[in-house]
């Protein structure tokens, strides 16, 4: 009776043993096993690097991606010659040439990555290919940016995320990995201090210090995966996305022929690419370094036009700055100037509008802008004056009333003498 | 005159000048006192201190599918008549860079010409710098007048 | 023919009959001003009434046009400085009387403090005038929300914070005064109603029994002076010489108002943002600056306590035992300077002012 039982306890125990050992088999198999992430990390430095930087919000690790879906191989086996060969689709390591086509193999078919992001683009590989770094990569120069010189490796985040290296923010910094380094740039007879004129412009500021996304970053005018300079001919439409007025009045002012001949770079002859800065009135007229008279000589048409036009929006800024002094003043001595002030905000309106309009050329137009400012910094002007006046009124006043009190101060002062028969 | 004539003589002629310069200073300076106090309870022209509702327009004055610049305040506001005849108003004020925005009746959308940042006409963001939808301001018809108030809340 | 003399005194006459006024003037008739070396203090209740005479008076010209609420208080405000007829006038002389009545008081308070003027029998003159000077403060406070501007919002706002650190009664206090847990618009109807009507009120009826202690116990005497021989002593009669000096000071503080007026408008500023971030630099009206300044100095804990809490206790602790100077001056108890007192007194003086203007250069 008893061995009977210890046989069937024998039975029962291998049985259970079988099942857990099924069962860890079968988990093993439908539960993830990562052969891959576990032998590397356990191979500890350089191997285990790529696994522990893919963390989980790295964007292919947040998908249920890890190795093999882009290395090939399988990561069920154990053994690192089945796990690493060929017959289970081991890729390896891409060369620096093999990436575009690499990454290429699901990023460029919309059928494979609908099943991810129905709206996310596909047309990167072929951007890359007729931009500056894929022309380059074509020909076998290994120097060029390819998909994870931008994008990061392992942990490559959605550009929204602010970890990512093309966070808008994280731009500039990324391109100036390469583009700053003097001696790989001096190979190409680029400059590399392109980030360093950036951030002392206008748009670097606001990018960078103030974190203005709306601000351009290196790939909203040189295009990120079909990046190339713009042609000298149409730069005015790269700047044309945001300052529309800007753009389109210069094209259709006869400077856009008369550049496009002289093969200037449109907005960037005056304004530069990468060091962009306040202009101000100095830029216009006939003197100075930056103004019309870089190209104008007298004698020309454009020559008069320059100097007209700079007269205008200099009375105009010269009259809002005096109305806006004057003012200033009534407001300190507590005469209420709500009126004049919304006046002010109208001469000022009227000052970045006639700023804008020089782009046209057009004297008339920006005779007509300057003088609707100037009507208007008058009124601001006259309000004030008559603000002074009110002020005045207040100084008679008091001088009156301080006369009347003196007067019976002196009077109650005579009084009690007498009274007090001194 | 002689003084050690007559002295009290002397003295009600000074008490009488004194008495008279106490008075004329004395209503001298009530004078000072209450002209400006007269003037001051007299009530202004416009009545009462300018109630938050700006009485912007006629009705018939705004045309479908466009917009009337206006003044609240001391900011720019813009008032809109859709192409279905709906009136909505906003503050004008960029939400990027402060400029003052305008009605594109040929894109059907508020435009800012600072950096071509773009509004539907329900004042959201849609394109472009700005990082926020335009203020909106509440809208009455009365009368066939249409008038501007800040939002409760 | 109306003759203004006989008409007066017919008019007399009959209210006479009536009131028994001649009782009052034999009395007004016989009260006397104390002549000496410190009698130029003597002014300075007065003053302080005076200014607070204007405060009512401009108060309520003010009230008029004046529209208590988050959506109309700062407009009518900027109508009352835009739209009406010397509006302006009427609101800056409201403003700086105010704070020259704080000054005034507190003039009055130390000088009556260094002649010891507490004295018995005076020592609840000098209670009550501590409660006038509390009341003050509490006008002050009260009135300064009242433009609903930006200032004034973030200077009640860290006010009321720093009442909500006194223990046990602070946090109901400091819901009690905002109406609230925060300051909105109920606490500027709150401090509305206790602006123009309760704290009028009771400074009335305070200032009643203050003036009242002065007329039946006479004017205090200097110690030095008090111990003069009758015949020594020098008087002026308050009616009419004392009252028609007071009357030429009184126009000498009206001029003061009109020139400040004119010259050092006072600003109405932006209107409140209740989400805005406090602006850079905010410290309360110049009368609280010196215990604000204190304040800050303390460090952020001191043994077991909280800084903020030491300080807030060390100056009640302060106040009380400055209302109780009069019980506590023994030796002015006797008629005896008191040397010690004095000492105090001086750097307790310059402490404020110190302080005060530290508070303005950091």
């Amino acid at each position: 009776m008893i061995l009977r039982a210890a046989i069937d306890l024998r039975k029962t125990l291998l049985a259970a043993l079988l099942a857990i050992a099924l069962s860890l088999g079968l988990a093993g198999a439908v539960a993830g096993k990562d052969s891959c992430r576990d032998c590397h990390l356990e191979a500890g430095d350089e191997l285990a690097a790529p696994v522990r930087s893919m963390d989980q919000e790295d964007i292919h690790a947040s998908r249920g991606f890890s190795c093999d879906a882009c290395h090939g191989g399988d990561p069920t086996a154990d053994d690192q010659e089945i796990a690493m060969s060929k017959a289970r689709g081991f890729l390896g390591v891409p060369k620096p040439q093999e990436i575009p086509a690499f990454c290429g193999r699901c990023h460029a078919d919309p059928q494979i990555m609908r099943k991810y992001s129905v709206s996310v683009p596909t047309d990167q590989l072929e951007k890359y290919w007729t931009s500056q770094h894929g022309h380059a990569l074509k020909s076998g120069n290994t120097d060029v940016a390819t998909c994870v010189s931008c994008h990061g490796v392992h942990s490559i985040y959605p550009a929204n995320n602010p970890k990512s290296s093309v966070w808008p923010i994280n731009v500039p910094q990324t391109c100036n990995h390469c583009h700053g380094n003097a001696g790989l740039m001096g190979k190409y007879g680029l400059k590399p201090d392109s980030f360093k004129e950036y951030s002392e412009g206008v748009h670097g500021k606001a990018l960078l210090e103030k974190r203005d996304t709306g601000a351009p970053a290196c790939n909203d005018c040189h295009g990120n995966h079909g990046a190339a300079p713009p042609g000298f001919e149409t730069v005015a439409q790269v700047c044309r996305q945001c300052h529309v007025n800007n753009a389109e009045m210069f094209m259709a002012s006869p400077h856009k022929a008369a550049f496009d001949a002289a093969e200037l770079p449109e907005c960037v002859a005056c304004h530069a690419n990468h060091r962009i800065l306040h202009p101000d009135e100095s830029w216009l007229g006939v003197e100075g370094e930056h103004s019309c008279g870089q190209c104008h000589s007298k004698g020309d048409g454009g020559y008069e036009v320059a100097q007209q036009i700079r007269e205008l929006v200099d009375s105009l800024r010269i009259m809002e700055e005096n109305a806006i002094s004057l003012v200033g003043q009534v407001e300190r001595r507590g005469i209420p100037v709500g009126e004049a002030q919304t006046a002010l905000a109208d001469a000022r309106e009227a000052l970045l509008k006639s700023r804008t309009i020089i782009h046209t050329a057009d004297v008339l137009k920006v005779a007509e802008m300057a003088h609707a400012g100037i009507a208007r910094a008058a009124a601001a002007q006259q309000m004030g004056q008559t603000g002074l006046a009110d002020f005045e009124f207040r100084k008679r006043g008091l001088g009156v009333a301080t006369i009347f009190i003196s007067l019976l101060i002196l009077a109650i002062w005579l009084w009690i003498r007498h009274i007090e028969g001194r | 005159m002689d003084r050690s004539v007559n002295p009290d003589s002397d003295r009600n002629g000074r008490r009488k000048f004194l008495s008279l310069l106490l008075g004329g200073a004395l209503i001298g300076w009530l004078g000072s006192l209450l002209y400006p106090l007269a003037r001051y309870l007299i009530p202004p022209e416009i009545p009462e201190a300018k109630p938050t509702t700006l009485k912007v327009a006629k009705v018939d004055e705004v045309s479908p599918n466009s917009a009337l610049m206006f003044r609240y305040g001391r900011k720019p506001g813009i008032l809109i008549r859709t192409q279905e005849g709906k009136f909505s108003a906003f503050s004008a004020v960029c939400t990027h860079l402060d400029c003052t925005v305008q009605f594109r009746s040929d894109w059907g959308i508020i435009w800012c010409a600072c950096h071509n940042g773009r509004y539907d006409l329900t004042g959201r963001n849609i394109a472009g710098p700005p990082p926020r939808p335009l203020t909106p301001f509440e809208v009455n018809i009365k009368d066939g007048e249409v008038y501007v108030s800040e939002r409760e809340g | 023919m109306a003759n203004p003399e006989s008409l007066l005194t017919r008019l007399y006459g009959w209210l006479n009959e009536r009131f028994g006024i001649d009782a009052a003037v034999a009395f007004g008739k016989k009260k006397v001003v104390p002549v000496h070396r410190e009698s130029v203090w003597y002014y300075f209740g007065g003053v302080t009434l005076f200014l607070f005479i204007i405060q009512v008076f401009t108060g309520i010209l003010l009230l008029l046009y004046y529209r208590p609420g988050a959506d109309s208080s700062f407009e009518s405000l900027q109508f009352i400085l835009t739209q009406v007829q010397f509006g302006w006038l009427i609101r800056s002389v409201h403003s700086w009387s105010a704070n020259l009545m704080v000054l005034a008081a507190f003039i009055h308070m130390f000088s009556n403090f260094f002649t010891q003027s507490y004295r018995r029998p005076r020592e609840l003159t000098w209670v009550t005038g501590m409660a006038l000077l509390l009341l003050s403060l509490g006008f002050g406070f009260s009135g300064y929300l009242l433009p609903w501007n930006e200032l004034a919002f973030f200077a009640t706002k860290v006010g009321t914070d720093i009442v909500g650190a006194v223990p046990i009664v602070g946090n109901p206090l400091l819901i009690f005064l905002r109406g609230g847990e925060d300051v909105t618009g109920a606490t500027l109807s709150r401090f509305f109603g206790f602006h123009v009507a309760v704290l009028p009120m009771v400074f009335t009826l305070v200032v009643g029994l203050h003036v009242l202690f002065v007329q039946v116990q006479g004017m205090s005497e200097p110690i030095a002076h008090q111990a003069l021989a009758a015949d020594k002593k020098r008087t002026m009669p308050f009616f009419p010489n004392f009252v028609l000096r007071d009357a030429m000071l009184w126009l000498v503080a009206l001029n003061i108002l009109a020139i400040l007026s004119v010259f050092f408008p006072w600003d109405l500023g932006e209107k409140a943002d209740l989400f805005a971030p406090a602006p850079a630099g905010i410290r309360p009206e110049w009368y609280f600056v010196f215990m604000f300044q204190t304040l800050k100095f303390i460090p952020g804990h001191v043994l077991f306590m909280e800084g903020e809490l030491l300080g807030i206790l060390g100056f009640g602790v302060a106040g009380l035992i400055w209302i109780l100077v009069p019980f506590l001056d023994r030796r002015g108890q006797r008629n005896q300077r008191n040397p010690l007192f004095q000492l105090w007194g001086w750097i307790i003086v310059l402490f404020i002012v110190v302080m005060t203007i530290v508070g303005y250069i950091l």
